[in-house]
């Protein structure tokens, strides 16, 4: 009884579509002289598909085709240049923080407390570094296929 | 043979041997379906370009793990909608308001038929309401009404966009058709 129920409401969306069989057609006639509350249900529909019918979108300015490719050739670059750019400044980062801790821990004249406070400081800024890193490899990994799959 | 002339998948092989000429030319074969899609689920000029253009770049940087011999608009579709997505999710959390977006302006309205001032307000009114009351239906029936409706999609077409049965498609019409119907049932 469900089953024949759907398989109304289903040609009923076909026969609105105009993507019905003619043995569909007549298989939907007797689902619908059992079930006259989907016969009512009927009208609404294509009333409504009277009006969606005639909305159709319109065609954007010719320069949003012309640029259209252009702009996702500059952002596939883009993505290109961010990474190198990335790279880059990671190995200055490294190496200035080289120099500054080896700067510091070879300075005669700065007292001990001092020195270890800025170790200190420089230890937590790492470990913060390098757990937001941690992070969006992690998240790299596991959700990188999201748009793809799902 | 000029690279326009190749198939998709000729060009996606291409593609992911690094050459980006050959995504242009899908890209320039997809963009208008793409940005349609698009603006059916955002119902905004500026966003469907944006997350169209995006989702071409994400598939260009995902292409070597697109298999050959599947579809390329049913592959790219998938990570299309999952951006229009997250955008109808950041905006229902940022209490988006519809009236924000501007109704209708980039609707044709094929209307023919000639009546009176007033009745042709009465009539724009009415595309309007059907228009919010779309934009107001849960993702997967507005999807379908997209599909269908704005996309002009056969059923074969749209159950191989969504992987699924074409008796399935024609159930998730009926309600989202019948849910349509009931938020318009004053207007119609």
């Amino acid at each position: 009884m469900h089953d024949e129920k759907e398989r109304c409401r289903q040609l009923m969306m076909a026969l609105l579509d105009g993507e019905i069989s003619e043995s569909d057609r007549e298989e939907l006639q007797i689902l619908l002289n059992k079930f006259p509350d989907l016969k009512n249900e009927s009208s609404e529909f294509s009333k409504l598909k009277e009006v969606t019918q005639k909305m159709k979108f319109k065609e954007p300015d010719p320069d949003v085709w012309q640029t259209y490719w252009y702009n996702i050739y500059n952002r596939m670059e883009r993505g290109v240049a961010w990474l190198i750019f990335a790279i880059g400044a990671g190995i200055l980062l490294a190496y200035g923080l080289y120099t500054m801790v080896l700067g510091l821990w070879q300075a005669t004249d700065m007292p001990a407390v001092i020195k270890v406070g800025i170790f200190v400081v420089l230890l937590g800024v790492i470990m913060l570094l390098l757990s937001v890193a941690r992070e969006k490899l992690f998240l790299w990994r596991h959700e990188r296929y999201k748009e793809v799959q799902r | 043979m000029r690279i326009e002339e190749l198939d998709d998948q000729r060009l996606i092989s291409l593609t992911q041997k690094g050459n980006k000429q050959a995504f242009g030319v899908l890209v320039k074969r997809y963009m208008r379906r793409a940005y349609y899609v698009a603006l059916g689920f955002v119902g905004s000029h500026e966003d469907a370009l944006d997350l169209s253009q995006d989702a071409f770049v994400r598939a260009y940087r995902s292409i070597k793990r697109f298999e050959l011999g599947k579809q390329f608009f049913t592959w790219y579709y998938q990570i299309l909608r999952n951006l229009c997505f997250n955008l109808l999710r950041k905006r229902k959390k940022a209490i988006y308001s519809f009236s924000e977006i501007p109704e209708t302006e980039f609707l044709r309205i094929h209307d023919d038929s000639e009546g009176r001032p007033d009745q042709n307000y009465e009539r724009k009114e009415l595309y309007a309401s059907v228009w919010k009351a779309v934009q107001n239906l849960g993702e997967l029936e507005k999807e379908i009404i997209v599909l269908r409706e704005f996309q002009e999609l056969s059923y074969q077409e749209i159950a191989e966009i969504l992987k699924c049965p074409v008796g399935t498609v024609m159930s998730r019409l009926y309600y989202a058709r019948k849910k349509l119907a009931r938020e318009l049932k004053d207007s119609l």
